[in-house]
This record gives structure tokens, sequence and C-alpha cells, in this order.
């Protein structure tokens, strides 16, 4: 086939198959790998929380990765990189080059609050070594929280000093513009290549930190490690509601002391509440339709699904090398770090220091942010261990935000025929715009929850099942299988076409449909309230990404260098 | 910890190093 995209100036290939499983895996590796999931297993009750996280694990992340790699390889065999071209190619449609923006704007769009969250972690990473995180209250590390991200106010962060996010949040940028700029096998490839194993020997050395506290405080004999592993893995859990709702677990064989503390700590927060406690086993947990869908959602976002990433990395792989395999061994290496490594560390340290009390409930950035520099400011040689562990934190974070950004680059390369450095620039005024202002809104977070609920949920979720629907309808699940196998270095089971064809969407629509009736459909959705009020940190970032997408949809319609390829008559 | 947390974390850990071992096991056969 010929195509006027073969004079676009790309022609990168991935060095090796090793360089590519690891950019994968490393731009699924970030915050929620080691903060969400532990939070939600001990949440829900590991064993039944694993139960279904393994189910889906099997039947959603794993084929939806397969769909995305045929996707991408399928599209760069044809001439696209980008979910634009990778789209218009295998549909034949110019319509589908403007429904592939998603791809392209989603990703660019986390990246703008990706790299407010990387300059919180330098700046805990660097604040924790220099001795600054050390306080003697719970309150004063908040305060310390509120105050180095600006959540106290709009604007706040722009401050000459340490103790504010601004500094490290512009060194974050910079790692992140001169990667990019060095291309994907100089600059993600190479940097993926060392960072990952660093990640790796990093996380084994705090767990083992961790595994090693024992008791810390003699005097409180209840909070050990292995209370914490129990409270991460233990089955049954005593669930404890307030008015009839789910507030939170605590492990099976709890003492009285742990519990009082808990329901104390939950009735200072709701002085009018009811709060009751009951047991609940193994097979009454996997009864929830709840925690199915928590560990659904879990898989979803841990393997990056939907980026567009995986399409556009996969689209450097020649056509007759394998990507089933590679597919596996990124998800294979995620899992290890989440369920090996991450399941490891966070819950069981802070038990170990802080009580379940502490742990219990936690959201994914208290536990990050708040939680654990209390763990570190307590732990014996935790200046060092804190700064080890929001450095890997940072890496994990940076080689995700890396990966976000490719796929806008490579669709400028391609529409626009852009050079290196044209694209990078164009990207970095896009991502620069969002950016500065999750920077300046940082009252409540309201700019980055925006962000995060419109384009890191909502498109997320559309983005895959367009992913899926461009596969199974021009594609079809017996062809898009044997697409898949071509190359392959495992022999794939047949029955995973079925697979694809009506378990995959059926559990990808059940948890799609789910979220947009826990968060959208409900009395006061607080980012529809936000932009109804004419809050401008939620509405402004939107009306830059309005105008990120605009921008997308003029140059892929006055682009003359990506078009179809002519009929033959 | 209960011995049914035992065996969950031990479960947990088996299959995911189990899977990553099959990979690398798999890469490394086909040179």
């Amino acid at each position: 086939m010929t195509n006027k995209a073969n004079r676009a100036p790309i022609q990168e290939r991935w060095n090796s198959r090793l360089g590519v499983i690891l950019a994968v895996a490393g731009a699924a590796i970030g915050f929620g790998n080691f903060l969400r999931f532990p939070g939600l297993a001990a949440q829900y009750g590991g064993g039944a929380f694993m139960i279904a996280y393994v189910c889906s694990l099997l039947l959603l992340g794993i084929p939806l990765c397969w769909v995305e790699w045929t996707l991408g390889r399928r599209g760069g065999a044809l001439g696209g990189h980008s979910t634009p071209s990778i789209f218009m190619l295998i549909t034949r449609s110019r319509f589908f080059k403007y429904i592939g923006i998603i791809g392209v704007l989603g990703p660019l769009s986390i990246g703008m609050y990706y790299l407010y969250l990387e300059g919180c972690v330098l700046g805990y990473a660097i604040n924790t070594g220099l001795g600054n995180i050390n306080f003697d209250s719970p309150d004063a590390f908040a305060s310390y929280f509120a105050q180095f991200t600006g959540l106290t106010g709009n604007g706040d962060i722009y401050r000459l000093e340490l103790n504010s996010v601004l500094w490290f949040l512009l060194t974050a940028a910079m790692i992140n513009f001169i990667l990019l700029y060095r291309g994907i096998s100089k600059g993600i490839e190479w940097f993926c290549k060392w960072s990952t194993p660093v990640l790796l020997i990093t996380a084994i050395l705090i767990m083992i930190r961790v595994l090693t506290l024992g008791t810390p405080d003699a005097s409180q004999p209840e909070r050990n490690v292995n209370q914490g592993l129990g409270y991460m893995w233990n089955p049954t859990k005593t669930m404890i509601t307030l008015d009839g709702k789910t507030q939170t677990m605590l492990p099976s064989g709890a003492s009285e002391t742990q519990r009082q503390e808990l329901f104390a700590r939950i009735q200072a927060q709701h002085p009018q509440g009811k709060i009751e406690s009951h047991e609940i086993g193994l097979i009454e947990g996997l009864l929830k339709p709840g925690l199915w869908l928590a560990a659904a959602g879990q898989i979803f976002f841990s393997l990056s699904v939907g980026f567009g990433t995986i399409c556009t990395y996969a689209s450097y792989v020649r056509r007759r090398d394998d990507i089933a395999l590679s597919s596996l061994t990124a998800n294979a290496a995620n899992e290890v770090i989440e369920v090996g490594i991450a399941g490891m560390i966070i819950i069981p340290a802070a038990v170990a220091f802080l009580g379940v009390a502490a742990a219990a409930g936690a959201s994914t950035f208290g536990l990050g942010f708040n939680v654990l520099p209390q763990v570190f400011a307590a732990m014996p040689g935790g200046q060092f261990f804190g700064c080890l562990f929001f450095s890997l934190l940072f890496l994990a974070a940076i080689t995700s935000s890396l990966n976000l950004l490719q796929p806008a680059l490579a669709f400028m390369e391609e529409f626009w025929a852009l050079s290196r450095s044209q694209s990078v620039s164009l990207v970095i005024i896009m991502l620069s715009g969002g950016a500065l202002l999750v920077a300046w809104f940082t009252e409540g977070f309201i700019a980055l929850d925006t962000l995060d609920f419109w384009l890191g949920n909502l498109c997320l979720y559309l983005s895959a099942i367009l992913y899926l629907f461009v596969f199974l309808r021009f594609l079809g699940a017996r062809k898009g299988f044997e697409e898949l196998s071509r190359g392959s270095l495992i022999t794939l089971p047949s029955g995973i076409r079925y697979v694809f064809a009506y378990v995959t969407p059926a559990i990808l629509i059940t948890i799609f449909t789910s979220w947009l009736y826990e968060n959208i459909f409900i009395e006061s959705c607080p980012q529809i309230q936000n932009l109804l009020h004419g809050e401008l940190g939620a509405i402004l970032p939107l009306v830059w990404v309005f105008f990120v997408a605009g921008f997308m949809v003029y140059a892929s319609y006055r682009s003359e260098h990506f078009q179809l390829p002519q009929k033959r008559k | 910890m209960t011995t049914a947390g035992i065996i969950t974390m031990h479960l947990s850990l088996s299959f995911v190093l189990g899977l990553l071992f099959y990979c690398a096991i798999k890469i490394r056969g086909e040179k």
C-alpha cells in the first residue's frame, strides 16, 4: 500500500524486545500500583478481592492490552503511529481519524496534572531526605502537605521556597521534555531500561525494611507488621458501617482496642452517624458487586489500558515480531510490582507504626502524603527510606508521564510532518498551558480533580471502549485473534476470541455503567456542580483541553501529509 | 495474620511470580 504518510519523518523502531516491554511496563507502573492497590485490597478484604482481581486481569486487563497491541502493530504496518491515523487506516474511514483524537487528547490531558503529582513526590523525596518532614502531630503533617501543595489557596505554590511544589514541578517538566526530545530509542527506551530495574531494586529494599520492622513500639504490641499483613491479606474482615453504608474494614482478629480506636475516629468525623460492625467472610465478600467493580476498575487503571500509549508503541514493532508475549510480560511485570511488592509495603508499614485506624479508609493521596510521611518519621532510618520511597514513586511517575506524551508527539509528527524538535515544542506548549492551570488552581485541587474526572476517568473509559469497538467491528474477533497470533512466541488458546467478542466488552460496559451511575448520575456530582457554579478552577482547564482538542481536529482536517490511500478504480 | 490470610498472600504471590517467570522462560526460549 502506498501512502503519503511514508513521507512523514517517523522511521523509529525499538532497539530490542526488552526495550518495548520495559517501556510498556514503565507506562503502567505508577501511583496506582504503590498507593491505590494496597488501599483497595485492604478495604475489600485480601482474599475475596484477589479472586475478583485475578478474574478481572484474565478477562479484562490482558485481553484489552492485546486488543491495543494488535491494533497498534496492524496500524504501524499500514503506516500509522498515533490513534487517529491507526483508526483511519484500519477502518478506511476519515471520520475515525477525528474519533481517534480521543486516544491522543486523553493521555496528554492526564499528563497536565501528572507533572504536578511528579513535582509533589520529587519534593517529598528531597524534603524527607533533608529531614524537613518530621513533626510531632498528624495535624502538622497535614498542614505541611496543604502548604507544600498549595491546598490552602490558589497561587500559593508560587513561592521561592523549598517547601513549595513549584520548583520540583519545573524540574520534573524539564526531565520529561529532555527525554522526549531524545526520541523513542534514545530517550524513552534508554530511560526505561535503567529506571525499571532501579525501581525494582529500590522497591525490594524498602519491602525488606518494612517486613523486618517487627513490633516497632513495645508499649503497643498490637501495632506490628504481622497485623499489617493480616489487614492486607486476611479474607475475613469486620465491616464497619456508618448509617448502613460501608465505611471501612478491620482485619479479623483485631482487638477491642483497635475496634474502639477506629470507631472513635469515624465518630469524630460524623458525630451524628450510627456506627455498626459485623464479620464478613470470603463468600459474603465475593457476593458484593462493589468488590468486583473495584477490582475490575483497579485492573483497568493499573494496566494503562485506553491511554493510547500501548497502541502507539506497538506501531513501532515490526509486523512479524511477537506482541502476545510482550504484552503478557509487561502485564506480568506490572502485577509483580503491584501485588508482590507494593502489597507488602504501605499497609504493613502504616499499621506497624500508626495502627489499623490510621491506615483504614485512607484515600490514595491521603495514604501517600499524610500517612506515609508519619510512618517514615517514626521509622529508624526513616529519613533515608522515606527519601528512597518517594524517589521510587518519582521514577515510576516519570516513566508513566513520558509515555503519556508520546501519542501526541507521534500525532504531530504524522499529521503535520513536523521534526522532533518542532513536535516536542508544540506538545510542551499544549501541556504547559494545562499544567500551569493545575499548578495555579490548587485550592481543594479543583483543577487537578476536574481533569482527572473528565479526562483521567470518563475519557479513558470511552477510549478503551473505542479500541474494543474498532477491533471487533473492523478486524473481528477471529481475524483479530489471527493478527494477534502472528509471530507470537506463545500458543494462544482459540477460546480467547470468545473472550474478546463477549466477555471483555460485557465487563468493560458494566464497570463503565457503574462508574457513570456512581459518579455522574447522582444528585450532586461535585465536578458538574463546580462547572455549573462557574468555578474558574474547573472551567479554565476544560476550556484549555477543548482548545487543544480543536487544534488537533483542525490539524488532522488540514493535514496534507496523512491521507487515506486512493481507491483503485 | 490468619491461616487463610497467609494462604491468600502466598497464592497471590505465586500467581504473579509464576506468570512473570513463564513469560521470561518463553522469551529466553526463543534465542
